[in-house]
């Protein structure tokens, strides 16, 4: 008799393949496709193909420059300004939480009690800062008050409408990284520590000859993920300042959104490309970082 | 990237003297107040959604309630705004996909982890190399597509949506697991009479109840928490999950009832901080299996 007959492992694989087919991939086929169109939602019929027309407005190269989008060039330029913010905080802020957990001999707590702000959702998070930097009755407002900064509306004003977002973004990840370093910090073998000290290194040598190198492979993961987190920033502008004031914190993801279900004529082509060039850098990142990572990660 | 080795092990050491040294005890008070600051703005939350109206709407916000009320739950509790459905709709989307996307995904996982068949490595990295796509990818399509199938504005949509999305990572940690079992239970399995849907749900399932409790975290938190595909598909109470309904109950809070936001916001949190608490295991280890996402 024979154990499996040959259909067999395809009935296994047939229901993820499906649903992968049917509501991931094809999508994603669709949305490319879309992108080489100038299909706009209320009127799809009308759609026709356009080439690169659609990626030459949103990277301000196109043939006629008055279809380069400034708006796009605004989107772009707030996601890396927030990403250029966000990204050395969220590596370098939770670095010392770690290596202060790491040296408990009982972690269980600290680790529960700094991770907590990470199961609870961006949108809540995103709401739970509205109130605290609520113009009249937020806490931040009137520390910010006390501190001798009169008049201070965080996410109305345009110098401290993105750093806000970015403190909270912070904040909300810190856990997770934190997390990621204690791992990393635990797999680090004794008998270095112990070398060293045979050695006769100080604490401080310890730490930037073993610790931190050791580290690298957390520090790496963390910058990617961060990097690509923040790429796609979308919630917290969305939620808490409407990309405002005067665009200064509308993002990437929240362009395509604004440009596909919510202004004009719903321009679902345009905005599948701008998703097309997100995800290319998105996923040149992800590639790269997987092949550089590798000789260092075992 | 081992399967789930991401236990945070004890480690003995000389450098860690046993008792509580003055060392250990400069650190956990450093590390209290850390922490401390950091829950700042849960404790804020819980405080403030206990202080009458006069207190929340006054010149200067204070810490700690003057005078502790219920005043806030007891108008929640008159007026929901849709915050219990909100509930239920997040809550019935998370446990379909939770549910959905594990069978699928550790049937796919089964199928690859124990069979050789033409096509597999092909269809297995496609599917893998999708969890590196990010899902704004997807997202245009997948509206044109849910419009055709009436899928819009209906939890069922967003169930299909969410699983399709978590389905490659709970296959690829459910495939390293399945591996990790040895072919004798299976062979002794066989020479019992088992077919290959009886060693899948007496063996298979069985053994790797750690591995499916991590992919289930993931896919929880994933589904919970998504907030894009949620608010652009959805319009109206019956499908609104609770990301969207909370930004939509701060619009209307706002205006004329300050007070009632933070207890809706402390509604929110806490009972998923009470599920991390008590399963806080489960979840630390499924977030790190969960990293090597992109």
């Amino acid at each position: 008799m024979k154990f499996a007959g040959r259909w067999t492992p395809y009935l296994y694989v047939l229901p993820a393949a499906a649903m992968f087919g049917l509501f991931t991939l094809y999508p994603i086929a669709r949305t490319i496709h879309m992108s080489v169109t100038d299909l706009e939602f209320i009127q799809p019929e009308k759609a026709e193909f356009v080439g690169l027309d659609n990626y030459r407005e949103a990277l301000s190269i196109h043939r006629d420059p008055s279809y380069n989008d400034s708006k796009a060039r605004l989107a772009f330029g707030n996601t890396l300004r927030f990403t250029a913010m966000f990204l050395p905080l969220y590596i370098i802020l939770p670095m010392p939480v770690a290596f202060l957990i790491d040296r408990l001999r009982r972690q269980v707590v600290m680790r529960v009690a700094s991770f907590l702000p990470v199961v609870v959702s961006g949108a809540v998070v995103a709401v739970l800062w509205t109130t605290l930097y609520h113009a009249t009755y937020g806490p931040l407002t009137a520390i910010a008050k006390t501190m001798g900064f009169k008049d201070i509306n965080f996410l109305a004003n345009k110098a401290t409408a993105m750093p806000s977002l970015v403190a909270m973004g912070v904040w909300h990840g810190m856990g997770f990284n934190v997390l990621l370093y204690l791992v990393r910090l635990a797999a680090i073998p004794n008998e270095l520590y112990e070398a060293a000290s045979v050695d006769g290194a100080n604490r401080w040598q310890v730490f930037w000859g073993v610790t931190l190198p050791l580290l690298r492979p957390a520090v790496y993961l963390v910058t990617v993920l961060g990097l690509i987190g923040s790429l796609k920033v979308f919630g917290p502008m969305f939620i808490m300042t409407d990309g405002g004031p005067a665009n200064s914190t509308l993002s990437l993801v929240m362009y395509i959104y604004q440009t596909a279900f919510r202004f004009g004529n719903l321009r679902f082509g345009y905005a599948a490309a701008m998703a097309v060039i997100l995800a290319i850098v998105i996923m040149t990142f992800a590639i790269a970082s997987s092949r550089l990572n590798r000789p260092v990660d075992r | 990237m081992t399967s789930l080795a991401t236990d945070i092990k004890k480690r003995p050491s000389r450098l860690r003297p046993a008792g509580l040294t003055p060392g250990q005890v400069v650190i956990w008070v450093v590390l209290a107040v850390i922490v401390l600051a950091n829950l700042c703005p849960f404790i804020w939350v819980v405080l403030s959604s206990f202080k009458p109206g006069s207190e929340i709407n006054a010149e200067r916000p204070t810490l700690l309630p003057r005078k502790w009320t219920l005043e806030n739950y007891r108008n929640m509790a008159h007026q929901m705004g849709g915050f219990g459905r909100f509930y239920l709709n997040s809550f019935i989307v998370t446990t379909a996909t939770v549910g959905l996307t594990l069978l699928v995904g550790s049937l796919a996982a089964y199928g690859f982890a124990r069979f050789q068949f033409r096509g597999s490595s092909v269809l297995f990295y496609t599917l893998v190399f999708s969890m590196f796509l990010p899902g704004e990818l997807a997202l245009i399509g997948r509206f044109e597509l849910f419009q055709k199938f009436r899928l819009l504005n209906k939890l069922t949509g967003l169930t299909l949506a969410y699983t399709a999305s978590g389905l490659a990572m709970v296959l690829f940690i459910m495939r390293n697991v399945f591996r990790g079992i040895p072919q004798d239970m299976i062979d002794a399995a066989r020479i019992d009479g088992c077919g290959t849907w009886g060693i899948f749900w007496e063996i298979m399932i069985p053994i790797s109840k750690t591995g499916l409790v991590a992919a289930a975290v993931l896919t929880f938190m994933g589904a919970w928490n998504e907030f894009l595909f949620a608010v652009t598909t959805t319009w109206s109470e019956k499908a609104q999950t609770l990301p969207v309904g909370i930004m939509l109950l701060r619009g209307q809070f706002e205006h004329w009832d300050y007070g009632m936001l933070f207890a809706t916001l402390m509604l929110s949190f806490l009972p998923v901080m009470i599920l991390f608490v008590a399963l806080q295991k489960h979840f630390i280890r499924g977030a790190t299996a969960g990293a090597i996402k992109g």
